[in-house]
């Protein structure tokens, strides 16, 4: 198993060098850059811009140098946390962005897959194992609902019910004001909490009902398989049956579903981050890919990569410990 | 019948299913009984009932659609007491502690009757504790390992903690017996259980459900739609059609002196080892059981049906210690 492991993550450098060089060549794709969509901005507000100044900017931002140049810049300081300069921070360190934001956006992708699945997955077991009941079609009815509700629609009715049916105030960011700045405590924590569950509630919705779909259709497929019945003829209670041999073997769908649902949860958020003015990643690649910004566009989409990898990773070694016919070579 | 070495005995079951298109009658009035140390042979086409009559004895009809409509499974303990199984709840204690360990089941498909998670071992021992008293893990252990030496499967102490899928189909089905077997049930119910495997391996095992029959003196219902099968281990053998038994005698008679035309039918689809003699399948295939014909259920693949089969289901007649649904035997029944 540790073996397994170490050579998956071994593998994932080579994947990772490729996956740079091709980000980098998709954000050079689109004619001009970010001065261009500067100077544009500019003199759509009325204003010119002297075209020594728009050379001397050129320069230092390293506008004008060939293309492996400006990737060489970018990933050769990879290994210190170092994804070069934001321009449109005035030439912050992407780090220094990326690090502010990240945290955030991987505690709320976090949550909501841990409330898709703890809430998903005893929803699927009870409809399946209560086929065509009042119940099952209840939960069918409402996940359809979840799975046609707009994110931004649900995260305005959600703080619409919180503020006038119960009265919770402030319901947009992830803390209260008086603990934006505070340092941590228990009082902040729990002021964290009272505020993250609007996003998670949004954005793990849909995805709530796509896991009670699939777990409903996988254990209803499960439930079927001749070792069910071996199970039941043994004089196992139904209980018993249900919960160590059927739900079980209906996980596999679920576990890989997840492990590439991760990066999808920080850009998926974008839109909602918006509403919600929530401090996470999305918005950030958002406005970068608009200006051009290239370094840190570059770098959220790296990220969302690793992201991509590591929940691969993590779904291949639960299911190997689920299923023991999967091999580690 | 009652006897005292009655294990179970059946009487007119009917095994139902509502379905979208109205009601399907799988079992329809099949009743029968096993004695100790006896095996009943039950054979018949696909779809005819066979599954759906053990199922019914375990109490286990697929639900929600399936459900036993009416008659009697009344099984025999050991003491002489009773219990009707249609009486009682499919997860109640009373089935619980008859299922696994009074009677057992192996199934047709041995590549899938495991569960594909959990080791052979764990399988085995996962039922013996469930009856039994053995407490520590050593003692349940060495148990299982016995079981798999008793079903002749070589290397038990190690092969005891492999996967299914490191098994092969005759060796599964085999250690689906000694599951089946581990608790010492009264009666083995089981279906097709050699219809997945290859010629050789289906011997192998019919010997070993043979010799282990004989070493626990249990009640044997062996489901099959191959009659070739059935005369090596059978006493007495059931034929079903669309749900009903449509002939019953003892394995001698049937093969010697088949009466019904199916069953006839069935004998001369058998292929006969160093018989040159062509196979005549029956004609036709089974009727959907929701448009089943007018009179006797079999009257359009009979060679020898009548004027009034077209018209009048059959009652049972009894021949000469058989018991056949079919007009033919009408004279025989008024002279007696
Ligand atoms: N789950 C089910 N739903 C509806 N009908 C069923 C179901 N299972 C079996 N049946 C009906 O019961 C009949 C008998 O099935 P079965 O006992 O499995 O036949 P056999 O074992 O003889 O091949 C089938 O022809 C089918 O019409
Ligand atoms: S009753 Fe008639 S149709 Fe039915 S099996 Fe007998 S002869 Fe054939
Ligand atoms: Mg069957």
């Amino acid at each position: 198993m540790f073996n397994y492991i170490t050579r998956r993550v071994a593998v994932m450098i080579p994947v990772l060098i490729l996956i740079s060089m091709f980000i980098f060549f998709i954000i050079q794709l689109p004619p001009g850059n970010y001065l261009d969509s500067y100077v544009a901005l500019i003199s759509s507000q009325g204003e010119t811009i002297s075209g020594e100044r728009v050379e001397k900017l050129e320069e230092r931002y390293g506008l004008n140098q060939p293309v492996y140049v400006k990737y060489w810049k970018w990933v050769k300081g990879f290994v210190f946390l170092d994804f070069g300069n934001s321009f449109q921070y005035d030439n912050a360190s992407v780090w220094s962005i990326v690090k502010a934001y990240l945290g955030y956006s991987i505690l709320i992708a976090g949550s909501t897959q841990i409330f898709m699945i703890v809430v998903g997955i005893p929803i699927g077991i009870y409809s399946a194992t209560h086929q065509y009941s009042f119940g099952d079609y209840f939960w069918t009815i409402l996940g359809f609902i979840g799975l046609s509700i707009p994110n931004f629609m649900l995260a305005l009715i959600l703080m619409y019910v919180g503020y006038f049916v119960f009265g919770i105030p402030s319901l947009g960011g992830l803390f209260s004001e008086q603990y934006i700045t505070a340092p941590w405590s228990i009082a902040k924590f729990i002021d964290l909490l009272q505020h993250l569950w609007i996003p998670v509630v949004v954005l793990g919705t849909a995805g709530t009902a796509g896991v009670i779909r699939t777990m409903r259709a996988n254990l209803l497929d499960v439930l079927n398989m001749q070792y069910i019945s071996t199970a039941r003829a043994k004089g196992l209670k139904e209980s018993v049956v249900i919960y160590k041999h059927a739900v079980r073997n209906a996980l596999h769908v679920i576990i890989m579903w997840a492990g590439m649902r991760l990066p999808k949860l920080i850009s998926g958020s974008t839109v909602v981050s918006i509403v919600l003015s929530l401090p996470t990643l999305g918005p950030i690649i958002y406005t970068a890919l608009r200006s051009q910004d290239m370094y840190l566009a570059g770098t959220v989409l790296l990220f969302q990569c690793v992201l991509l990898l590591v929940g691969n990773l993590i779904a291949d070694i639960i299911l190997a410990v689920v299923d023991p016919r999967i091999q580690y070579n | 019948m009652s006897s005292s070495n009655c294990v179970i005995d059946v009487k007119n079951l009917q095994t139902f299913f509502n379905t979208e298109n109205g009601i399907v009658k799988a079992v329809n009035g099949v009743s029968f009984s096993i004695e100790k140390g006896k095996t009943l042979g039950i054979v018949g086409e696909s779809g005819c009932g066979k599954s759906m009559t053990s199922m019914s004895l375990m109490n286990l009809v697929p639900r929600p659609k399936g459900y036993i409509a009416g008659g009697e499974i009344n099984y025999y303990y050991e003491d002489g007491s009773k219990i009707d199984i249609t009486q009682y709840d499919h997860d109640s204690e009373k089935m619980r502690k008859l299922r696994g360990n009074e009677m057992a089941m192996i199934f047709q498909e041995p590549m899938t009757s495991l569960n594909p998670v959990y080791t052979v071992g764990d399988q085995i021992i996962e039922a013996i504790k469930l009856h039994q008293d053995y407490k520590n893990k050593a003692e349940l252990r060495s148990r299982a390992v016995k079981m798999l030496k008793k079903v002749g499967i070589s290397a038990p102490e190690s092969r005891v903690d492999e996967y299914p899928h490191e098994f092969s189909g005759g060796m599964r089905q085999r250690a689906m017996i000694a599951m089946a077997l581990s608790c010492n049930p009264r009666l083995l119910i089981a279906d097709e259980p050699t219809t997945a495997l290859d010629v050789t391996v289906e011997a192998q095992i019919i010997n070993l459900m043979g010799d282990l029959q004989k070493e626990l003196n249990m009640a044997i219902m062996f489901i099959t739609h191959d009659l070739g099968v059935i005369g090596d281990i059978a006493d007495e053998v059931m034929v079903m059609y669309t749900g009903r038994v449509v002939e019953k005698s003892d394995t001698k008679s049937l093969f010697s002196n088949p009466k019904h035309p199916y069953t006839k039918g069935l004998l001369n689809s058998r292929p006969v080892i160093g018989s040159k003699k062509r196979l005549e399948p029956i004609e036709g295939s089974v009727p959907d059981l929701l448009h089943l014909p007018e009179g006797c259920d079999f009257h359009d693949r009979c060679p020898e049906a009548m004027a009034i089969c077209k018209k009048e289901d059959p009652p049972v007649f009894e021949v000469e210690d058989c018991k056949v649904k079919c007009w033919l035997y009408r004279k025989e029944e008024k002279a007696s």
